[in-house]
């Protein structure tokens, strides 16, 4: 069992996937330990569980999944302009007024549980905009994995709001392949909290020329928890752009890995290519990797990244205090606002304040400070 | 035996060129652009010189026959033997960006050296010291002019080292590796593979059971070396590989400034260097270890040139010691080389900066690690990579903090510079750290040279050659500050000719 974990999801075959998982195979070596069983698509949701979902500006538009199976009692699409078909294995945003709001809930059972979905939308509304949740409700050992294919058409634009919420049991590994067509825009804001093992891989197709990707996102990470981050952008058509923006908080003994690899294929002149990714430790026992690569075989192209590992501004933290803000506050606030540098992309003002409440309250709080 | 008469590659001589191209006035008007774009690697000649050679093939029973030429005591011998029988249970490393043809290390001979062995450098074979005039390197009168004492590798072993006496004077030993191992072999045994062990690496286990020669250099507590130290290493026999060995000890508050160059003739086939560097620096001691690299880069087809596989790792085993790499890469059809530094004393420095320059199909992959297990370390990386042709550059680097390492700083900033539709230049930055109280930054961009610069220039009558060549030195010039003056001349002239015909 363990070896047939490792090796389906983190083998070291080749040289490339031995990178690939060279700062979390430890981490899966230890889930490997564990024997998974199937887990049960029909197990209840309790109502808090339900309430961090049941968000009324989305009513009408949602989509739930428990442990990777479309739920109908949960689901809700009275809204027309979203087609399912019929396995709900695809999806097709048409129309796109308001958000589609999908909902990936894992819940344990009593034995260590797995599941596995593979999902395929489509985009090509000018206009669309998509809330992705996924939700590891604690309580006992989880692993999901979750494999999402999205094409954006041409002209298309897509706004794309991600947020992970797992408990210190729950292990996700989700894979992301997006397709880019000419003149698509994409935005995609991400926010991961929590989990014993959360990978998101973002393979990104840059396909048509002048497709455009903003890639923003941020983890805040604390206790045993680990989470990596890997975007794999392609440039392969001409004139595209992208842009990235990470912030990383690592604080107790939580590991947080940033991977950002950006390609420019040949052909692909005319690429604009930005990569930022800042992190700040907390702890002495915290551990932050970050690797932003550039691979460039084309002309005419402008391209930068930059990364830092560093704390919290003194002088900053001195000029909070010297305002009469305790030690821990100050600390809070300026974590607070590095980790909105990421955040402030959300267009949706009431979604970006329930994020910035959740990143908030992973932060060391003044009593929990000793 | 004497491999090198075999060849089919005659020298080519840059004059013979120059002639060449005026001879035929009509072809395209411009003979002097044409010369100047055919005129490329100028230490490309082959001297004409008898030298013995070990059969090809590598074996146990080679490695003892390298021992012994040499005349090395029994633990020596025991300690190559070690390292060659790591090394056979080693896998060739396939992480870098390179592509490489299979080297079949059968077909190598690991040893060659002239027949003549000199006595004193009064008895070097004039054709030697041809050589290394040609190439420029003072071995004797002038240099004492040059005033940079000189260990002069030739293939196998070194020939001759200048001014042993005058640096002896104040303690320092300054010798080749093989002369160390009789002359001082409880320094030798104390350090050999302390910063770079025998199992460290593929190529470094091959280096540590077949090394021939090198450097070794020792300065005593306190003393600042009174000259810079220089070591010029030149290939010339055909079918073998340079495996030098270098060894550089300061102790405490000592300082010493070493340069090293290396050029190798114009072949068809792939030679092998694949030398181990190690530095160690005690408390308060300070090392400056710099490189121009022209070994033969191939022609523009990519045959031939050489697979310059290196290991450099200096060690900062004091509190406030001092690390600098510099490094200018210019030659080889393949460079694979991370010179780093274990910044393990407290406050202690490591710098690294560097020109990669890869042309035509040259390929590098190089960079540095430095790795903070002190507090208050400090390291600075510049790393400038130019790729022009189908040239293919990679910068690979890691820095490290570990958690003892309170206080730590790194700065890096890499750049790369693109000339052509072919080339392709890479970034592979690896950032590990475990300490809250330390700083990483690191920046890189990539860029071609604008137009609106190339414009500026010609438009004040530069031409397009010398233009891209002074956008290409100002965009290096950070790192040729930290180049001894002599050296920074040279390295100037060598991106220029290096870069000839890339443009246009």
């Amino acid at each position: 069992m363990e070896a047939a974990l490792l090796d389906e999801l983190g083998g070291a075959d080749t040289p490339e996937r031995a990178e690939a998982w060279r700062y979390s195979r430890n981490a899966l070596r230890a889930l490997a330990q564990m024997s998974f069983v199937a887990a049960d698509p029909d197990l209840a949701l309790a109502p808090e569980v339900c309430a961090q979902f049941a968000w009324p500006h989305t009513q009408g538009r949602r989509l739930v999944f428990i442990n990777g199976r479309l739920s109908g009692a949960h689901s809700d699409l009275r809204d027309e302009g979203i087609v399912v078909a019929a396995d709900a294995g695809t999806i097709h945003i048409v129309d796109a007024a308001r958000p589609l709001h999908l909902v990936h809930i894992g819940v344990p059972g009593a034995n260590a549980a797995r599941w596995q979905t593979t999902l395929d939308l489509q985009v090509s509304s000018a206009r669309a905009s998509l809330i992705e949740q996924h939700i590891g409700v604690p309580g006992g050992d989880l692993l999901g994995v979750f494999d999402l294919h999205i094409q954006v058409a041409e002209r298309a634009a897509l706004d794309w709001v991600v947020l992970s919420e797992l408990g210190e049991q729950a292990a996700l590994l989700r894979r992301v392949k997006l397709g880019m067509a000419g003149q698509s825009q994409v935005r995609r804001s991400d926010a991961l909290f929590g989990g014993r093992l959360q990978r998101l891989e973002l393979g990104v197709e840059l396909a048509g020329a002048q497709a455009r990707l903003e890639s923003r996102g941020t983890f805040v990470l604390r206790g045993r928890e680990h989470a990596e981050v890997r975007l794999d952008v392609r440039h392969q058509a001409r004139e595209c752009a992208c842009d990235v923006l990470w912030r990383g908080v690592a604080d107790q003994r939580a590991r947080g890995i940033f991977h950002g690899g950006i390609t420019v294929e040949p052909g692909a002149d005319g690429s604009d290519a930005r990569l930022s990714s800042k992190n700040v430790l907390l702890s002495a026992l915290a551990e932050i990797d970050t690797q932003p690569v550039l691979e460039i075989h084309a002309d005419e192209v402008q391209a930068g990244h930059g990364a830092t590992v560093g704390q919290i501004d003194e002088r900053a933290l001195f000029y909070l205090r010297s305002r009469g803000i305790p030690l821990e506050q100050a600390r809070r606030m300026l974590v607070a606002a590095f980790c909105a540098q990421a955040l402030g992309a959300i267009g949706d003002d009431g979604l970006r304040e329930r994020i910035d409440a959740l990143a908030q309250a992973r932060l060391p709080s003044p009593d929990a400070a000793q | 035996m004497n491999p090198h008469k075999a060849s089919p590659q005659m020298a080519t001589q840059p004059a013979d060129l120059a002639f060449a191209a005026r001879a035929q006035p009509e072809s395209r008007g411009n003979a002097a652009v044409e010369a100047a774009l055919n005129r490329r690697y100028d230490a490309g000649f082959i001297t004409d010189i008898e030298s013995e050679s070990l059969p090809p093939g590598l074996s146990e029973d080679i490695v003892c026959a390298i021992s012994e030429r040499k005349g090395e005591p029994e633990w020596m011998t025991q300690w190559r033997l070690k390292a060659y029988r790591h090394w056979l249970t080693m896998k060739s490393p396939q992480w870098a960006k390179l592509r490489i043809a299979p080297i079949d290390f059968q077909a190598i001979s690991y040893f060659s050296r002239p027949k003549k062995q000199p006595k004193s450098l009064a008895e070097v074979d004039p054709k030697l010291l041809e050589t290394y005039d040609k190439l420029g390197v003072p071995l004797h009168e002038r240099a004492k002019l040059a005033g940079v004492a000189v260990d002069a590798v030739f293939d196998s072993v070194s020939v001759g080292t200048t001014f042993q006496k005058e640096l002896a004077a104040v303690g320092v030993i300054f010798s080749s590796m093989s002369e160390a191992i009789r002359t001082h072999p409880e320094l030798v045994q104390k350090y050999l593979g302390s910063v770079v062990p025998q199992g460290d690496n593929y190529f470094a286990a091959l280096n540590s059971a077949v090394f021939s020669d090198g450097s070794f250099v020792f300065i005593p507590k306190g003393v600042r070396c009174p000259m810079e130290l220089s070591t010029y290493f030149r290939i010339n026999a055909g079918h073998t590989g340079q495996f030098e060995r270098t060894l550089i000890i300061a102790e405490e508050g000592a300082s010493v400034s070493y340069l090293e160059g290396c050029t190798a003739p114009m072949r068809d086939e792939n030679q092998l260097h694949a030398a181990v560097v190690e530095l160690v620096a005690l408390d308060d001691a300070s090392i400056k270890y710099s490189t121009v690299q022209n070994w033969y880069p191939g022609d523009e087809n990519g045959v031939g040139g050489i697979y310059n596989f290196v290991t450099k790792r200096g060690d900062c085993r004091g509190p406030r010691s001092r690390i600098v790499w510099t490094q200018v890469e210019t030659g080889s059809a393949i460079t694979w080389k991370y010179p780093s530094v274990v910044l393990r004393g407290d406050d202690s420095v490591g710098e690294f900066h560097s020109v990669a320059l890869t042309h035509h199909r040259q390929q590098a992959d190089t960079g540095t690690k430095m790795i903070h297990l002190g507090r208050n370390t400090k390291s600075k990386i510049v790393s400038k990579g130019i790729s022009a042709g189908r040239g293919q550059n990679t910068y690979r680097g890691l820095v490290k903090v570990e958690k003892g390492a309170s206080g730590a700083r790194n700065h890096t900033q890499c750049d790369s510079l693109l000339i052509g539709k072919q080339c392709g230049a890479h970034t592979f930055p690896y950032i590990e750290v475990k300490n809250p109280g330390a700083i990483v930054e690191h920046e890189a961009t990539t860029s071609k040279i604008s137009d609106d610069q190339l414009f500026y220039c010609r438009s004040r009558g530069i031409g397009a050659e010398d233009a891209v060549s002074m956008i290409v030195d100002g965009f290096c010039k950070q790192v040729f500050r930290e180049l001894p003056m002599e050296f920074a001349v040279e390295a100037k002239k060598l991106l220029e000719v290096s870069l000839e015909g890339a443009i246009g």
